[in-house]
């Protein structure tokens, strides 16, 4: 019986001081990541967001799933820190081989973190797959941003042996992913990529609201379609896209598709107002569109020169209402320009000065409302 | 003495003149007999809608089946047309006519002038009329024409009042064009029916989708496009979807919603439909 015990503990005592060294594998062994979900629970206090393509196309998740071909973007929202994700691994290796491996991760691009200090993975049941909540360690960018990076996946041990060399899983992306200002806003709760891949390329590196709402008035208004220009509906001013009651309801499907495949499209205030709200909600602004009119009749207002979006250039206009982006209680105007000493766009700018540059004397409004557009 | 007679002249026919206007003014401005008010359908503050005036037109002055470009062209030298975009629409109703006119006119802000209120140089023009000559925007409806004069270029070689002036010749030349006496004579697209594709709505401001069947009596290209909605929103298939609006799309029955869909072909000659959804 004693001899027993010796035994056992002498092969215990070799086991534990026997140096860790790689085992060879047969076949040769193959890890590989097949598929990472940036948003995977509901909110956005660990992961992405919730985002869609368009009011018809969701974004399909796991974003990164190259044995479907997908690779879709997410969103974070600036100055997040450690995002976490769900990444699937398969190994070639068959059942009751591979019970655990450590593993890292490098970057290139424009990573919000990386995968650090060996994070700890488990194959349940030593299963040929698995997947698992890692954390990118580090903090998304403080501006907004459209961005893109590579990980490099590495194993450092597998079953508690160390591999040397790591052991390398190659590498996934590019992962696009979309920075905004803050949590997105109605009509934009639920932000549209197809709307994103304007509004943060335009407020690309900017950190502060008042900045979003100034490059976001100016996108707009030079914002092109297939010749390069979206027009103001001279002379006739219609709404294009924009119906209801209170000229908030927006056709925005229909505005995208049309500014992607027609060199003619045309809008009038409404339609800029309106678009002026979405794309800086979509970016997390608490922003509205204001109308101002006339109350009693003749409801005309005539303006000082104005130019505006797209052709006609510089004249004056008669208006039965102007319909605007309103954000802080301040006037963003994307449809115009006013001479403000020299050409201006109307952003951040107070409603007194604003009146005073675009209306002409003699004229006023006495009716306005705000409200934020819905979509259609 | 020649004097006196000349003075008395004048005096009485500035007389007339005054007499003139004072019946005119009666005639039009005063007496609501001849006049009709059709309401706008967007809110200016809260319920706030505007009101748009007409003058009464009897329903049976003929109905023209297809514009006159080709007189209007002969008509008018193509050194001035060429400045000039002329938009029409050929309705079945005077009805649909004055409806599309308030369209146009709610859902711009462009501000026109009424002719009732403020004459053109020459007098009335059309049966109705807006103008807003500062940027050369005429819209008039003749008989079941409604008619938009505006120029291509916003350039100042351009001479805005030329608007009035095509605007008459395309006027005369409706006036002259031959006619049916019955709307269904026109060879407008036919409307057979409007199915509801989706989920009945439950609210205002609920969308639902129909699908709208209409032919063309020579097979003409069709489009479609829902009553007071943007005018960029135009479909070839009549599979709209819709957006339940309540200043449109109320009914005395609320539970009930009418929905108005403009249907046209290649020649602008448009027929309409009005359904209902319900709730």
């Amino acid at each position: 019986m004693s001899k027993k015990i010796s035994f056992i503990l002498a092969c215990i005592v070799s086991m534990a001081f026997s140096p860790e060294e790689a085992k060879s594998w047969d076949p040769p062994l193959e890890i590989d990541v097949v598929a990472i979900q940036f948003n995977f629970e509901a909110g956005n206090t660990d992961d992405a967001l919730y985002i869609i393509k368009n009011s018809s196309e969701n974004i399909d998740c796991p974003e990164w799933y190259p044995s479907l071909s997908r690779n879709n973007p997410f969103a974070y929202i600036k100055s997040q820190t450690n995002r976490h994700f769900y990444v699937t691994f398969e190994h070639n290796q068959g059942q009751g081989e591979i019970c655990s491996m450590r593993v890292y991760t490098t970057g290139s691009g424009y990573y919000p973190g990386l995968v650090a200090n060996s994070a700890y993975v488990s194959f349940p049941s030593c299963g040929d797959n698995t997947s698992v909540e890692l954390t990118m360690t580090g903090s998304v960018s403080n501006s907004v941003q459209s961005w893109g990076f590579h990980l490099n996946w590495y194993v450092t041990m597998i079953n508690g042996l160390t591999q040397s060399p790591y052991y390398s899983m190659g590498t996934t992306g590019e992962h696009d992913y979309y920075i905004l200002l803050a949590t997105p806003q109605s009509p934009m709760g639920e932000p549209w990529t197809d709307v994103l891949d304007y509004s943060c390329v335009w407020a690309a590196n900017q950190s502060t609201a008042s900045n979003v709402a100034h490059v976001i008035t100016e996108g707009i208004y030079y914002m092109g379609d297939t010749d390069g220009d979206i027009d103001y509906d001279w002379p006739l001013r219609r709404c294009i896209y924009s119906l209801g009651r209170d000229n908030r309801i927006f056709k925005l499907s229909d505005f995208l598709s049309d500014i992607n495949t027609l060199d003619t499209v045309t809008v009038n205030c409404s339609d800029v107002g309106n678009l002026f709200n979405i794309f800086s909600a979509a970016v997390g602004l608490s922003s509205y569109s204001k109308r101002i009119w006339k109350s009693t009749s003749p409801y005309i207002f005539l303006t000082e020169l104005v130019d505006p979006i797209g052709s006609p250039e510089w004249a004056t206009a008669t208006w039965g209402y102007h319909q605007y982006g309103w954000y802080n209680s301040s006037v963003d105007d994307p449809c115009l320009r006013v001479d403000y000493d020299s050409p201006i766009l109307p952003s951040n700018m107070e409603q007194g000065m604003y009146a005073i540059y675009l209306i002409s004397p003699g004229y006023s409004y006495n009716g306005s409302d705000i409200g934020t557009a819905s979509l259609q | 003495m020649k004097y006196k007679i000349l003075i008395c002249n004048l005096v009485f026919q500035f007389a007339l003149l005054i007499n003139f206007n004072m019946l005119r003014a009666e005639d039009e401005s005063i007496n609501s007999d001849n006049f009709h008010i059709r309401q706008g359908f967007t809110e200016w503050g809260k319920g706030q809608i505007r009101e748009y005036k007409f003058r009464n037109v009897a329903e049976n002055t003929g109905y023209l089946t297809l514009f006159p470009l080709a007189s209007i062209k002969s008509k008018i030298p193509n050194e001035i047309l060429k400045n000039w975009n002329i938009e029409y629409h050929i309705f079945t109703s005077i009805e649909d006519a004055e409806l599309a006119m308030v369209e146009l006119l709610d859902m711009s802000n462009l501000y026109m002038y009424n002719i009732i209120d403020s004459t053109l140089s020459q007098g009335q023009l059309g049966d109705n009329c807006w103008h807003q000559l500062s940027v050369g925007a005429i819209r008039f409806i003749k008989n079941n024409v409604l008619v938009t004069i505006t120029p291509k270029i916003s350039d100042s070689s351009i001479d805005n009042t030329d608007a009035e002036s095509i605007a008459r010749k395309i006027e005369s030349t409706i006036a002259e064009s031959e006619k049916v006496d019955k709307a269904t004579l026109i060879p407008a697209p036919e409307i057979l029916s409007v199915e509801i594709l989706s989920d009945l709505p439950k609210n205002w401001e609920d969308t639902v989708k129909v699908q709208v069947n209409a032919s063309d009596p020579y097979s003409r290209q069709l489009h479609f496009r829902e009553y007071a909605t943007g005018f960029g929103i135009v479909l070839d298939t009549g599979q709209l979807t819709i957006f339940l609006n309540k200043n449109t799309n109320q009914t005395e029955d609320s539970s009930k919603a009418k929905v108005k869909i403009w249907v046209w072909n290649e020649d602008y000659l448009t027929s309409s439909v009005q359904t209902e959804i319900p709730f």
